[in-house]
């Protein structure tokens, strides 16, 4: 990722109208209502979470490194593929539903490469509750690209560094 | 827990098992004894580690081993723990180097194990420390099979070749259908899970009967072959698959139409067409049977006790043990190395998105056999047994001439977890190597009846 500047330079305005996108669809997430997460996704999405590896700070940056393994790797012919696996009724670890709930933070914004793009950081807690006191607290930081489309603003890019070395749940049926 | 205990916990002319296996740490420690201290287990793959200095860490059942590529070329591993006052020497999870500094105190090691430096040895120590004595603990046999090498902290345990044995068979329509072999692809996807670690080994070791209901979501939308199991589980077709065991615990799920590995890509064309364009290569290589119905079939084989490879679904997994109530479970992406890169991107892609951490169907699994643990905490509860003995008395064990081991058809059968659990009662009342039986096919169908 290029390097950004310490401070944004959009206008109010601007920064408000996306973070009330973030917080939006947040709240679609908690809802399960995923058809109108996914018109909020452009139709060339790109929705990216590469596994974290740990490497000493002077390994060689040229060392044999393997490609990644992504948690996520999708485009929106995938996501909805997730989507329409739970919509078959068939998905037994969501059921009865669990509390989930995507806390939205350290909301940054910066102009795109064009102008009708939108550079947006972000950082998300997501808070699960399977049964009983079973629960799990997820970081994961976020770099966006969001893009004009007509009369809408949509998410071109989602990518995502997943803040654990070990993923600490036995299931990731939620997206991020 | 004495060997009467052990067996008593299992009974396998019935299927019987005692809960206790998944909860009792007095057990779980005795596991860490004798199955984790004395089976080879699964260390890496030599394209993870290709230079000297080349290192990899991992765990031996609880027990944290670096894996290092020696000058020679060769493979050691040792505990990754310093001689000096037990402090963890490597923290990255893989890497290059020369030499490993203990954070603590300054300790050195070279690759080769050796302590090489040690601060104020002369001023502290009065040169009186005999370096020699303090090398890192090395794990006492390392060897490798095609690639994927094992370690073993037992001396007197079998050569890795004869302790693999008949699965080699199995192993090599991965391992072997092409002239340069197979390779692991993708960073290690680990997740952490409050499961017993014999609950998703037993699973993916022969459970063909939770794919239909368990999974019944994801085969809905994702299924694009018949694979002979159907959403609901309200039919099955036996003549598909096997059910593969009398390998001294080891054990195959197969497919038998040299497609099926496929069969959850929601277009497999790009995978077909390699298949068919190198299949004369690997009929030629393994034979008409390995070649035709086994190669681009899918197979669940597992390797006693805690490494299953899916040739066909093509991942690898090693399951970590930390405590009789969580695993960490790590998981990679293989290959064979003459497909082309944009099949090897498509097929690491799949497998993270089917049997990754947000993987369609490990996503199925996990809260199932979280329950199946957590539930054994209560002591009522854990004096209930439960079964596999799904056809137990059915005599439906037998021998095919176009492969080795003891067979059932189909997919849909507990003979596989039954093999695997009366393994684990063998070497976990034995004491030593020389207790452990060693089977060869048929013979140990008979010694079952016999029990």
């Amino acid at each position: 990722m290029s390097r950004l500047p310490v401070s944004s330079p959009v206008d109010t305005e601007t920064y408000l109208a996306l973070q009330g996108l973030l917080f939006a669809e947040a709240r679609l997430l908690d809802n399960e209502q995923y058809e109108d997460w996914l018109d909020m996704l452009s139709d060339d999405v790109h929705y990216y979470m590469p596994m974290p590896v740990r490497y000493q700070r002077d390994e060689k940056e040229n060392a044999a490194r393997a490609l990644d393994a992504n948690i996520f790797n999708d485009y929106k012919d995938q996501l909805k593929l997730r989507v329409s696996r739970f919509r078959t009724g068939f998905v037994w670890a969501e059921n009865p539903q669990n509390h989930l709930r995507h806390l939205v933070s350290n909301i940054e914004v910066f102009p795109g490469e064009i102008d009708s793009e939108w550079r947006v950081l972000s950082v998300v807690t997501v808070h699960r509750n399977r049964l009983d006191s079973e629960e799990h607290r997820m970081i994961v930081s976020r770099t966006d690209t969001w893009r004009t489309e007509g009369d809408q603003v949509k998410l071109a890019e989602r990518n995502m560094v997943f803040n654990h070395a070990v993923i600490p749940d036995s299931n990731l049926n939620i997206f991020f | 827990m004495n060997e009467l205990d052990i067996n008593h916990l299992i009974d396998n002319k019935t299927g019987r098992q005692s809960r206790l296996i998944f909860h009792e740490k007095q057990i779980y420690e005795l596991e860490q004894e004798r199955l984790f201290g004395r089976c080879w287990l699964f260390l890496a793959h030599d394209c993870q580690l290709p230079e000297p200095g080349d290192y990899f860490r991992t765990f031996m059942g609880e027990d944290e081993v670096l894996v290092i590529r020696q000058k020679d070329k060769s493979i050691n591993a040792f505990l990754n723990t310093c001689t000096h006052r037990g402090n963890r020497i490597c923290k990255a999870d893989q890497g290059n180097a020369r030499s490993f500094v203990c954070s603590y105190h300054g300790w050195s090691f070279g690759a080769d194990g050796s302590l090489v430096g040690v601060p104020l040895e002369e001023e502290a120590y009065h040169n009186q420390l005999d370096k020699s004595k303090f090398g890192l603990r090395k794990v006492a046999r390392v060897a490798s099979y095609k690639g994927l090498i094992f370690g073993n902290f037992d001396p007197e345990a079998p050569s890795l070749e004869d302790y693999l044995g008949d699965i080699k068979w199995y192993l090599d329509v991965w391992l072997d259908a092409m002239p340069e072999g197979s390779e692991l692809i993708g960073t290690t996807q680990k997740i952490e899970y409050a499961v017993n670690w014999k609950m998703p080994v037993e699973n993916v070791c022969g459970d063909g009967y939770h794919a239909g209901w368990a999974h019944a979501g994801v085969m809905t939308v994702a299924a694009s072959m018949n694979v002979g199991l159907s959403v609901g589980n309200t039919d099955m077709d036996a003549s598909l698959g096997a059910s593969i065991t009398g390998m001294n615990g080891h054990s195959v799920l197969a497919i038998l139409d040299g497609y099926a590995g496929y069969a959850f890509y929601p277009d497999p064309s790009r995978a077909i067409s390699y298949l068919d364009t190198n299949r004369h290569t690997a009929i030629d290589r393994l034979g008409e049977f390995r070649g035709r119905n086994l190669w681009g079939a899918n197979q669940n084989i597992t390797i006693f006790p805690n490494l299953q490879i899916l040739p066909g679904l093509n991942w690898l997994r090693v399951y970590h043990p930390r405590g009789p109530g969580k695993i960490e479970m790590w998981t990679w992406a293989m290959v064979e190395k003459e497909m082309p890169d944009d099949l090897k991107q498509m097929i690491l892609d799949n497998v993270c998105r089917t049997f990754g951490g947000a993987g369609m169907f490990d996503n199925d699994d996990g809260d199932n056999f979280v329950a199946s643990t957590r539930l054994n905490q209560g002591w009522q509860t854990r004096q209930q047994d439960v079964y596999w003995n799904m056809a137990v008395d059915m005599g439906k064990e037998h021998s095919r001439p176009e492969m080795p081991g003891v067979v059932s058809e189909g997919l849909v059968c507990e003979q596989n977890q039954r093999y695997f659990y009366r393994r684990w009662q063998e070497v976990m009342s034995a004491q030593s190597w020389a207790d452990i039986p060693n089977y060869n096919g048929l013979e140990e169908a008979r010694a079952t009846e016999q029990r």
